[in-house]
């Protein structure tokens, strides 16, 4: 495919994975998880870590494979031509969706903690506008501005979940008392849970790394290591604040952050800092998902130049994930999202990979 | 044998192939003996003179010399007319005419380097050392000036700047290439380089590019850095400009080319990188952690001049709370009385500065340090007490202003410049998000570029641990150090593999 012919290296392609993995933390966790599941609610996320790790094992096993390929050369091969465009196109929705979602849920968390008076348009299409720039670069530019980004982020992480560790009651983190089932297979905690999607990197670019080695162990790695800050921030409220009190709050984690004040610096209140910190996740994160989704849907549609479409897709990532909604509506398209995640990231490439297997066994 | 240098000895034996086939194909029909050939080719330098004087009942004697460092008028006097005259007289021993005469080493390419001239005819090989390295073309370099350090500066004659690399680098294997461009001024450009060092695609990416420029007048040399690489239109400069020699020959040695334009003392080298903003060849600070301690303050001053003044307004119009209270307080006390918003009062400064800022370089020096002292002084106090900006407003401005002139390129300072502008209003309109928003567009667009090929964030993304570590703090002591730096995938580096692009 004409302009795709990108290559990552194996470090770049493992922080993508993790910070796709973290992107998700602690925003999209509001108080729901904490309503349902009190003291318990990051046990009720064990289910994304094994999501997490069995997308990595075969997403990782299709790229070890495939060396040098992409998802998108290698479909056709073992789908057929028109099995691998319905599974592109079922894949390349999954990713555009991916993007206007995450960026919804930023902008309502924008709005609610810094700009209440500002239109949630003006707020995504500014955000949007710079990450599509970026994406118009492609994958190697993403990665590079990630690379540039990482010790930032990963530095800020770390004052995020270790600052509060000082204020921690540990007693408030006792599970006593059953697990809540009958809480945990509502549908709208159960998808919640399931979700650390970082195997969706190495699915669209797990082929094509320079150096052909595996990286099943180091994206698995990365998802657990994205694992455990998602499960922070659901347990460190609980430590901090005591279950009850954090889940009357819309967004637990920062009413942890707020507690935390440095009057020895200029910047006092790492709430902001904490926003700033996860900007600079989703404009990696948000640009991965726009570049991947449309270049992944130019595939199946055969369109051969995915550059002109960036545009598109940033139009619509602004349209989708400006309106307004009511945050049950949001729920419902979070649970959607999540099946159709698990669905395109895990249970299609699945068969696939079966397929390539059975294939080869027979033609030996 | 590790797999390192079995590459290395294979890449050595692809080359001497090479080398053979393009002898056997290549050697002249003119006659010249092979051994001085192999030396000129050897140095592979468009700067080399070679001579043939024919003897008329002998052999022929030539002479060879690389024309940028030799005294040619000594070379004329003491040489030419001497060896001239014997062969008038029928005599093709080159050594008669020539008392200071040596047999030339095993390494003719290497006495050529040296400014040693190689007189052959056909049987022995004599050198005479003719050498005459230009010491210090002008004074010193203007606009990179080093406390303590190496002064001496470029000029506008190209072969004087050629001569002068010469004699900071006197090794075989610095090539010289020399290109004209421009369809009506064809301006001379010599391509420097260590043939065993720099990495073949930079060179042939430089290569086309230099062939591929079209244009009628070549002014300056910033000009042909922004062209070659095919992005114009950005404010960030593609090729490290400097006009200091030490610096030239240092680059070249770390496997970058240099650009040496006829009609400018700046001459250019790439590939250019973010870190060759703040890196310097200064060696007046004592110790890695004195280099080290500097390196951060200049690169906290690029980031301050972009960032500060966005900062200021992306606080006090949305995210106040994030000062503490005494900070807030006398913040919005110092702002009382100001008529217009925060964003406004900052577009104002910053526009303001600049115009003080252009003002005072293109003054001459006695008017420019009285433009100087009249900003910051008379106008700043004024702008004060007219309630146009607030006096913590004049501070950012003046962090700013400072901040970018600790880019160690002039013509990086003006990016910083540049750029703040946007990150302003996006921070007035959006606050700590919009902020955010600017900062993270120029990451974007800094990682988009690329310089002969090479990302102009390496080593940081793509990430070279050794290299990042090494050329952005040299954190690094001297004795732990092996090879050079790698960001172009040049040959002998520091860091096995390649640079991924």
């Amino acid at each position: 495919m004409k302009d795709a012919s990108f290559r990552l290296s194996r470090r770049q392609v493992i922080l993508l994975v993790f910070l796709v993995t973290v992107c998700v933390t602690p925003f999209t966790y509001d108080s729901v998880m904490l309503v349902y599941l009190g003291r318990w609610a990051w046990v009720g996320l064990l289910p994304a870590l094994a999501v997490g790790l069995l997308g990595c094992a075969v997403a990782g096993s299709l790229a070890a494979r495939f060396p040098g390929r992409s998802v998108i050369d290698y479909a056709p091969e073992v789908l057929g031509p028109a099995g691998a465009r319905i599974f592109l196109l079922l894949l390349g929705l999954t990713l555009l969706t991916g993007a206007p979602g995450n960026l919804h849920i930023f902008a309502r968390v924008v709005r609610f903690a810094e700009l209440p008076r500002t239109s949630p348009y003006l707020i995504v299409a500014m955000f949007t506008a710079v990450v599509t720039y970026t994406c118009y670069g492609g994958p190697e530019v993403i990665a590079r501005a990630a690379e540039v980004l990482a010790p930032l982020i990963i530095g800020g992480l770390l004052i995020i979940f270790l600052a509060p560790l000082a204020t921690v009651v540990p007693y408030r983190l006792a599970m006593l008392g059953p697990f809540p089932w009958a809480s945990y297979w509502l549908p709208l905690v159960s998808s919640t849970s399931g979700t650390a999607r970082g195997f969706l990197v190495l699915l669209v670019v797990g082929g094509r790394i320079r150096d052909h080695e595996d990286l099943r162990g180091p994206a698995m790695a990365a998802t657990l290591a994205g694992w455990v800050l998602l499960a922070l921030s659901l347990a460190l409220p609980v430590a901090v604040l005591g279950a009850t009190f954090a889940a009357n709050l819309r967004y637990p984690i920062l009413g942890v952050t707020g507690t935390i004040t440095f009057h020895w610096l200029p910047f006092q209140r790492i709430t902001t800092v904490t926003i700033l910190i996860w900007q600079m996740i989703m404009y990696t994160v948000l640009a991965f998902y726009l570049w991947s989704g449309v270049l992944v849907v130019c595939a199946a549609l055969g369109i051969r130049n995915w550059r002109p479409w960036l545009l598109a897709g940033g139009a619509l990532t602004i349209y989708v994930a400006g309106i307004p909604h009511a945050p049950s509506v949001q729920r419902d398209l979070i649970d959607a999202w999540n099946f159709a995640v698990v669905g395109a990231g895990i249970m299609l490439p699945a068969p696939l990979l079966l397929l390539h297997r059975g294939r080869r066994q027979a033609s030996l | 044998m590790d797999q390192a240098q079995l590459t290395e000895v294979r890449r050595a034996c692809d080359r001497a192939q090479a080398f053979i086939a393009q002898l056997e194909n290549r050697l002249p029909e003119s006659g010249e003996p092979a051994a001085l050939y192999l030396a000129r080719t050897g140095l592979g330098s468009d700067d080399i003179e070679t001579v043939r004087i024919a003897v008329p009942s002998g052999r022929p004697v030539w002479m060879a010399f690389v024309r940028t460092i030799v005294d040619r008028a000594r070379v004329y006097d003491e040489m030419l007319r001497p060896l001239q005259e014997l062969a008038r007289q029928g005599v093709s021993d080159p050594a008669a005419a020539l008392p200071r005469a040596e047999p030339a080493g095993s390494q003719p390419a290497q006495e050529l380097a040296e400014g040693r001239v190689l007189i052959t005819d056909g049987q022995k090989m004599w050198a005479v050392d003719m050498a005459n390295f230009p010491e210090r073309p002008v004074g010193e370099a203007t606009t990179e000036q080093a406390i303590i350090g190496p002064k001496q500066g470029f000029t506008e004659d190209l072969e004087g700047n050629i001569g002068a690399i010469r004699s900071r680098l006197r090794d075989p294997s610095l090539h010289i290439e020399i290109f004209s461009v421009g369809r009506r001024s064809h301006t001379q450009i010599a391509l420097a380089y260590l043939a065993d060092v720099v990495n073949p695609d930079v060179l042939s990416l430089t290569r086309q590019g230099l062939a591929g420029i079209e244009a009628d007048f070549v002014r300056t040399s910033l000009e042909i850095a922004q062209t070659l690489y095919g992005r114009s239109l950005t404010t960030i400069p593609l090729a490290e400009q400097t006009e200091r020699v030490d610096r030239a020959a240092s680059a070249i040695a770390n496997g970058r080319l240099c650009l040496v334009v006829s009609g400018t003392p700046f001459v250019l080298l790439v590939p250019m990188t973010l870190a060759d903003t703040f890196m310097d060849t200064d060696t007046a600070l004592p110790g890695p952690v004195a280099v080290s301690f500097v390196r951060g303050l200049r690169m906290l001053g690029e980031v301050l001049a972009i960032a500060a003044p966005g900062l200021y307004a992306a606080v006090l119009t949305s995210d106040t709370q994030l000062l503490p209270i005494p900070l807030a307080l006398a913040v919005s006390a110092s702002r009382s009385g100001i008529p217009y918003p925060v964003l406004t009062e900052t577009l104002i400064m910053l526009v303001v500065v600049d115009v003080f800022s252009e003002a005072t370089a293109q003054a001459p020096g006695g008017i420019g340090n009285a433009l100087s002292i009249v900003g910051t002084l008379i106008i700043g106090q004024m702008a004060v007490q007219a309630h146009l900006a607030s006096s913590l407003m004049m501070i950012v401005v003046a962090v700013s202003a400072l901040g970018q002139f600790l880019a160690l390129k002039y013509s990086f300072s003006y990016t910083l410049r540049i750029w703040k502008y946007p990150v302003a209003i996006l921070a007035g309109v959006g606050g700590l998000f919009g902020w955010m928003a600017g900062m993270l567009l120029l990451v974007g667009h800094v990682a988009l570029l690329k310089s002969a090929g090479v990302p102009y964030l390496t080593p940081l993304g793509p990430y070279r641990p050794r290299t990042a570590l090494r050329y952005t703090a040299t954190l690094i002591p001297a004795p732990f150090r092996r090879g050079r730096p790698n960001v172009a995938n040049q040959q002998q580096v520091d860091d096995a593999g390649p640079v991924p692009s």
